[in-house]
């Protein structure tokens, strides 16, 4: 597939006027449900990608070292994600009946009424912007700049910063997934849940930047790395979509076993009707299929294999939040012009900003004091 | 080496021994304890800790003939010391394999040194929390009825409850440790029965050694094996904890009922496990003179894990205490109240004082490096890992929902003996374990001193 940027543009401007038409056309409601699924698709893949920059800091890992740069030009894609996020709070109105009037008077929301108001919700994602960008400019800013200056200062900065880096992804995925998502419906509670996204967010993340690694590889540049980067990635992919389903069934199991009100009504609506079918489908696309075409080792280093695998994670990423968002209103899953619509918007753009980032800094991180230990990573 | 010396002070790789190691060195270092007699001290400890062990030993007895009235447990504490004691040690155990599994999949080379001593502290640890089920039964010359048998009277064990799901989790995560264990002793058994010259030693080692001769052909099966078996014990690390956290997590009970548990009970056992290895490492370390082997930065990389666990135990402490407000759930409201202000609240404050304000000392690399504070951190994890569990079993159970039934749990001086004699004989197997085999995977090591890797293909 060619990235090319005016047709790129032509898609994007196209889903602009879909989003806008459903806007008026299809009632604010759908337009905000579509809207806060790719705001959070968009974002946990940023945040998965800043995830991964800094754990590479944090753990001193080496072989990851040749295709740091993929991840941090991902992780820009938090810049954009600004003005979403901005107008994604005109959702909080209309989906979440915990920042509306009538909220005060339920029992159960009056007393956190504050919290899920729009004030304090704002508040919090104003905060966690600052965090998230604050942690993009010491790493990926800093290691942009390593490619000219070679100062090995950058790698002992950015070791001192990356447990910090931790502690803004970490809090801020939880409340990603307490606000955006289960959000929605207030009366409802896991306390896994930040996990639950945190697992989904870097999953993508690494299906993003194996793909990207494809891509440019594709296309001649990258010639460094080898199959053995690629089948460390592919590692991280099979074991990390074991993590996704052994949180996501803890979560499910323990609710099912205790079968309270309050809880297994969440379920129930996701579980019902058309939903069911998405259950077993994202349990195959989530689960089933990438832990089976990733098992052995060979598989691990097949590009062409990789690289629908990582598709289809990417997809199956979107298919869970999709699961998470939309049961909410609807009782049946629909794809229609709408979300269709959406779709050309939020995938065009984000295809654009990549194009864009594509030729951020050298493909490689030619200043970083390890490139040359990370290159000799063998199996 | 010559790139290191470019680098900052701080981003040098230190090396993984210290001083002239050879393989020839190596061996006479590690696989001379075992054939020589061991010194005065050692039977000094091993007296102690086997005296403490059979007083446990005795307390256990007492117990079996009398009945479990002897312990503290009351309605509606029926679950008090006996399954603290066991997620206590089997959470112990979790450190092992993490170290022997997990970080050789990820290729941490300084996991060499130090996985055959803390594998070895798995299995004693998993043998230490089988014993409490076991005498929590009752009978425990009844347990088999723990398994699923077919029998005349038509007696069946319930698959639904996460009780009988533990006794296939746990038997089967010592049954795994066990063969990866005594996978990689079979190399270092065949040396010391090259070695020993010893008439009746000299059997033992050749039994045990399975005929192991060093062929390629064996280091190409045993190199397969290994992988397996690491990658099916690093399954078994996630689900034996979240398994006997499923126990609690399960139930209606307030403070229980949490879908954070499963990953919260795994990140605690590892956190428990690596204090506790971080701690006897330093004995062994000290006592048989293994400085050169297990270096500074051996624990001083164990303390950063330790660290990021002791994060991510606050991370979880956070979660509950959020979500006992967020769900505006009054029972699990009330249970939070109990945990920092009821009849037990020092018990709750010291959980997270132990588990997560002290360990914070370990950003200091002054820290991370000197005996007197790790030991403080570890001794602090071991105490405050094991109040976690007094605090989520005995303050969840002693308020819950019917006020009428509230009581006040006591521990009998029978709680506490068999609680040190889990301790007695917990130490008591780990210095036999000292004495009688390499601590020291000799093989593995062998392979991570310079010039052992072809740098280049």
């Amino acid at each position: 597939m060619s990235l090319n940027a005016k047709r790129l543009w032509g898609v994007t401007l196209l889903g602009l006027a879909g989003i806008l038409a459903v806007y008026f056309v299809a009632g604010p409601a759908r337009f905000w449900l579509n809207w806060v699924l790719w705001f959070v698709f968009l974002l946990t893949l940023a945040l998965g990608s800043l995830f991964m920059v800094a754990l590479e800091h944090l753990v001193s890992s080496r072989w990851s070292v040749p295709i740091r740069r993929i991840p941090e030009r991902l992780s820009t894609l938090l810049l954009p994600l600004v003005p979403v996020g901005m107008i994604a709070l005109g959702a909080v109105p209309v989906l979440y009946p915990g920042a509306r009037p009538e909220a005060l008077a339920n029992k159960l929301l009056a007393g956190k009424a504050f919290w899920l108001g729009l004030p304090f919700f704002s508040l919090r994602v104003a905060l966690c912007f600052l965090a998230w960008l604050l942690a993009l400019s010491v790493l990926v800013r800093g290691s942009l700049r390593q490619d000219e200056s070679r100062d090995p200062q950058f790698n002992v900065r950015a070791r001192r910063f990356a447990p910090l880096a931790m502690v803004f992804f970490g809090l801020g995925i939880t409340v990603v997934a307490f606000d955006w998502i289960s959000g929605l419906e207030p009366e409802w509670y896991s306390d896994i849940f930040g996990i639950y996204l945190f697992a989904g967010a870097f999953l993508s993340a690494l299906s993003g930047t194996l793909l990207m690694v494809l891509h440019l590889q594709g296309r001649g540049r990258l010639p460094e790395v080898r199959r053995d980067h690629l089948y460390n990635l592919g590692g991280f992919i099979f074991a990390f979509t074991v993590f996704w389903s052994y949180i996501g069934f803890a979560q499910y199991m323990l609710m099912w076993y205790a079968d309270l009100p309050e809880e297994v009504v969440w379920y129930q609506k996701r579980t019902q009707g058309g939903w069911l079918a998405v259950v077993i489908l994202m349990g195959l696309l989530h689960f089933v299929i990438p832990f089976f075409a990733l098992l052995t080792r060979d598989a691990k280093q097949a590009g062409r294999r990789l690289h629908w695998v990582a598709w289809s994670m990417l997809a199956a990423h979107l298919l869970d939040l999709y699961w998470l968002i939309f049961p909410v209103l609807m009782p049946n899953p629909v794809l229609s012009w709408p979300e269709l619509s959406f779709a050309l918007f939020f995938l065009g753009g984000a295809f654009l900003w990549v194009h864009r980032v594509r030729e951020l800094g050298a493909d490689l991180p030619v200043g970083d004091a390890f490139l040359k230990q990370g290159l000799e990573f063998r199996l | 080496m010559s790139d290191q010396l470019t680098l900052p002070e701080v981003l040098r790789e230190p090396a993984l021994t210290v001083g002239t190691v050879t393989p020839g060195s190596l061996d006479d270092q590690v696989l001379a304890f075992p054939e020589r007699r061991p010194p005065l001290k050692w039977f000094v400890a091993i007296a102690c800790t086997a005296l403490i062990a059979a007083i446990g030993m005795g307390f256990i007895g007492y117990t079996v003939a009398t009945g479990i009235g002897v312990w503290g447990n009351n309605s509606p504490v029926f679950w008090a010391f006996d399954i603290i004691n066991f997620v206590f040690w089997v959470g112990i155990g979790h450190a092992g394999t993490l170290i022997s599994a997990i970080l050789f999949i990820f290729r941490k080379r300084w996991r060499n040194a130090i996985a055959r001593f803390a594998e070895a502290m798995t299995i004693f640890a998993v043998m230490c929390a089988g014993l409490f089920p076991l005498i929590h039964v009752g009978r425990p010359w009844l347990a088999f009825w723990l398994f699923p048998y077919p029998n005349q009277r038509a007696l069946w064990t319930n698959f639904r409850s996460p009780l009988l799901w533990d006794v296939f989790a746990v038997s089967t995560y010592f049954a795994v440790s066990a063969m990866f264990w005594y996978l990689g002793l079979v190399p270092d058994i065949a040396s010391l029965r090259d070695r020993t010259t010893c008439k009746w030693r000299k059997p033992i080692y050749t039994v045990l050694a399975v005929g192991w001769r060093g062929a390629g052909s064996h280091w190409q099966h045993y190199e397969k094996a290994y992988l397996l078996l690491a990658g099916l014990a690093t399954g078994l690390v996630l689900s034996v904890h979240s398994v006997v956290s499923f126990d609690f997590a399960t139930s209606l009970v307030p403070g229980w009922h949490m879908t954070i548990f499963p990953p919260y009970f795994v990140v605690g056992a590892i956190f428990a496990g690596f204090a506790m290895v971080v701690m006897v490492l330093i004995v062994v370390r000290e006592s048989m003179d293994l400085q050169n082997l297990i270096t500074d930065y051996h624990l001083e990389v164990m303390n950063k894990v330790i660290l990021g666990m002791s994060c991510l135990m606050g991370y979880a402490y956070l979660m509950e205490g959020f979500t006992a407000w967020y769900s505006q759930n009054e029972y699990l409201h009330h249970t939070f109240i109990n945990i920092i202000s009821g009849t037990y609240g020092w018990a709750g404050w010291l959980t997270i004082a132990c588990n997560v304000v002290i360990p914070q000392l370990l950003w200091f690399k002054r820290c991370r490096t000197s005996y007197f504070w790790m030991i403080l951190v570890a001794v602090g994890v071991t105490v405050g890992m094991w109040f976690e569990r007094f605090v989520i079993i005995v303050i969840s159970l002693h308020q819950d929902y019917l006020p009428s039934a509230w009581r006040i749990y006591k521990p009998t001086l029978v709680d506490f003996g068999i609680l040190f004699g889990s301790l007695g004989l917990f130490f008591t197997l780990v210095l036999i374990f000292a004495r009688v085999l390499p601590v020291i995977a000799t093989t593995e090591v062998k392979g991570i001193l310079p010039g052992a890797q072809p740098k280049k293909h």
